[in-house]
């Protein structure tokens, strides 16, 4: 009889730790990591506004509005996290670029040879992330010369180079060439509605990617 | 026969052997175990399997996280040692197979090591709980029984992982693999549960709710895949920041690899804890990350900085701060890296403070990152441009004649000690990395 009823104890009292263990991995822990995930981005961002202020702001925009788009898209939560955190990481490579160039007010201002260099800092960034063991995978989204690998990883680098090009045309040149640019890629890409997604974003979002 | 067909008959020669010795263990156990126990070894030794194949692997350290141990505890303390050891040779057995097909480099040795390991792990558990069977009796569901197994079976497992990975004492062991084992002991709670939950099932004869076992087992999984993710991306976010810095001045690679590894000696001989011992040395890679806001053209300059261009030097120390904040784990690193220019006297930046106000890991800072930038310590790259590298015993004497007012007087005579204590055990160095600091004379 004794045994019996420590036996129900100990099944009753394992149930109910698992149902708060399940609770636990399945909603604290995945916002714990949510939440450190953002920190790094910040730390990221913070570091490459202070060496090139004409990125202010940028990679909070780009990553919200690639969230968006990657919501729409019906990406997974995990897939999300990664997009935004390649937001992040794609203007790491701009150490690389000398000082006094991101120092300038406009990117109207550079020479030819500083512009291709601009150009080229998304592969650095890409060859940056990839030394970094558990960073690697974030790599292929960030930049890629072919379109090989996963659906997923990318329609992820397809989401992220279309916004990035779209905020900093937008920045830069206005909204109206920012938008005839997103239209003439269209074509380029293997889904053209990720496109139209964006623009769809763009609208109900407000001007810091925040929801309108 | 050439070299790849002589590689595949041999493959194949140990897979079909151990398949067969296998095959005639597995006869065994059905035709001499009773019905309803052969079903619940069966569902168990499944669960546990299938456990196994879905083990975590760390990308960093390279350590797996394996969940098969409670249902294999369960087996052999509810079940028999026989019936234990039949699932644990089986799940070897699939591991040694999988390893040999699968890798393209598979070293044989490491390999048999490794299922050495899983075995004596196992023999030693079952040791264990016999022992205390034997002096207290059967406890309820062999409660204490699985966590003697458990707790034995860990304790093999980790010192073979350690010898595996060439891990000649103790401080070091405590850096891989005790971090390692430090991250699962949050959920060791569930593992020991997760045993008795089978065990207490198997006793009542109820094998219909054995598979149940297994939900509980892979929260546990998904839980520590989490814990194992926000390490990494901890250490990631250093290693990002820290290239990031590497990139904008390419100098100060090898002087922060030097800086931070002696920062951390002259922390632990301060009396710093391990875990402050550890931070300083975080701290020390990332003093300088304000850098990279910081014009390099000023940084190389080899003549002396103009008054406007010491002032934007000077920004590097908040800027660097500014940089760590947003993260919490970095948050009281952002304040020593701060002050790693304060200075005793009060004549230091940003803050001015005095000797009392300045936290001891910046003091620390400040000594370790004067002494490299003095020496650049043998590095032809690692001499600053403006001036010619000392000798370090030239840079002693620097360092001494500035205590009190430029450096921390204490931090000076600690770092001194540290200092001569590694000329005396040269070239027996208990620290490699910090041999590299000290060997220019």
């Amino acid at each position: 009889m004794y045994l019996h009823s420590l036996s129900i104890s100990v099944i009753v009292f394992a149930v109910l730790a698992t149902v708060w263990l399940v609770y636990y991995t399945r909603v604290i822990l995945p916002r714990e990591f949510e939440e450190k995930c953002r920190q790094s981005m910040s730390a990221f961002s913070t570091a490459i506004e202070k060496r090139a202020p004409m990125h202010k702001g940028l990679a909070l925009r780009v990553s919200r509005i690639s969230r968006a788009v990657g919501r729409r898209r019906g990406l997974p939560n995990s897939s999300l996290i990664e997009l935004e955190l390649a937001a992040h990481l794609r203007g790491i490579g701009l150490c690389g670029l000398p000082f006094h160039m991101l120092q300038k007010d406009a990117p109207s201002q550079w020479t030819v040879s500083q512009k291709n260099a601009y150009d080229q800092h998304v592969q650095l960034s890409a060859g940056m992330v990839e030394i970094i063991p558990a960073l690697r995978h974030l790599g292929p989204i960030i930049y890629s010369k072919t379109r090989e690998g996963a659906l997923v990883t990318q329609e992820s680098r397809d989401i992220l180079e279309l916004t990035s090009n779209y905020i900093w045309t937008e920045r830069w040149e206005g909204p109206s060439r920012a938008v005839s640019q997103l239209e003439a890629s269209l074509s380029e890409l293997q889904d053209p509605q990720i496109g139209r997604e964006l623009l769809y974003a763009l609208q109900n979002l407000g001007r810091d990617g925040a929801r309108g | 026969m050439n070299k790849g067909q002589s590689e595949v008959a041999i493959k194949s020669t140990l897979s079909g052997a151990t398949v067969s010795i296998l095959a005639v263990w597995a006869c065994f156990e059905v035709t001499s175990s009773e019905p309803n126990q052969f079903w619940m070894l069966s569902i168990l030794g499944s669960i546990a399997i299938a456990m196994e194949l879905i083990a975590l692997e760390s990308s960093r350290t390279g350590i797996r996280f394996t969940f098969s141990l409670p249902y294999i505890a369960a087996i052999t303390i509810a079940i028999g040692d026989r019936q234990g050891l039949f699932v644990e040779t089986l799940m070897v057995a699939m591991g040694t197979l999988l390893a040999i097909w699968t890798q393209k480099k598979c070293n044989i040795w490491t390999v048999v090591w490794n299922q050495a390991i899983g075995l004596s792990a196992f023999l030693f558990g079952v040791i264990a709980y016999h022992w205390v069977r034997f002096h207290f009796g059967e406890t309820p569901f062999a409660s204490v029984e699985i966590i003697v197994f458990m707790a034995g079976y860990i304790i093999i497992d980790l010192a073979g992982l350690a010898f595996l990975q060439g891990v000649p004492n103790l401080s070091t062991l405590s850096l891989t693999v005790g971090d390692s084992a430090w991250l699962a002991a949050s959920m060791v709670g569930f593992y020991i549960l997760i045993g008795i939950f089978a065990a207490s099932i198997v006793y009542r004869g109820s094998g219909w709710l054995l598979p149940v076992t297994t939900i509980p087992g892979l929260a546990l999984r998904a839980g520590i895949a989490y814990r194992v993710r926000m390490v990494e991306n901890y250490d990631d976010t250093i290693a990002a920041l820290a290239l990031m810095l590497q990139r904008a001045h390419p100098f100060t690679h090898d002087h922060m690899d030097r800086v931070s590894e002696t920062a951390e000696v002259v922390a632990r001989k301060l009396g710093l804890g391990r875990r402050q011992a550890k931070l300083v040395k975080t701290a020390a890679i990332l003093h300088d990350i304000g850098k990279i806001a910081v014009d390099e053209s000023i940084l190389d300059k080899p003549a002396k900085l103009t008054d406007a261009e010491y002032e934007h030097v000077k920004l590097h120390a908040e800027i660097g701060a500014s940089i760590l904040q947003p993260v919490k784990e970095l948050y009281e690193i952002a304040e020593w890296v701060r002050y790693h220019h304060e200075r005793p006297d009060g004549k230091g930046y940003p803050a001015g403070l005095t000797s009392v106000e300045i936290p001891i890991q910046s003091k620390i800072i400040a000594v370790v990152d004067a002494f490299d930038a003095m020496t650049g310590s043998g590095d032809p790259n690692g001499v600053r441009p403006y001036r010619e590298a000392m000798s370090s015993e030239e840079a002693m004497r620097e360092l001494r004649r500035c205590s009190g007012t430029q450096f921390d007087e204490v931090v000076v005579t600690a770092f001194c000690h540290a200092y001569d204590e590694n000329r005396r055990e040269a070239p027996q160095l208990k620290n490699p990395n910090l041999g590299d600091v000290f060997a220019q004379s």
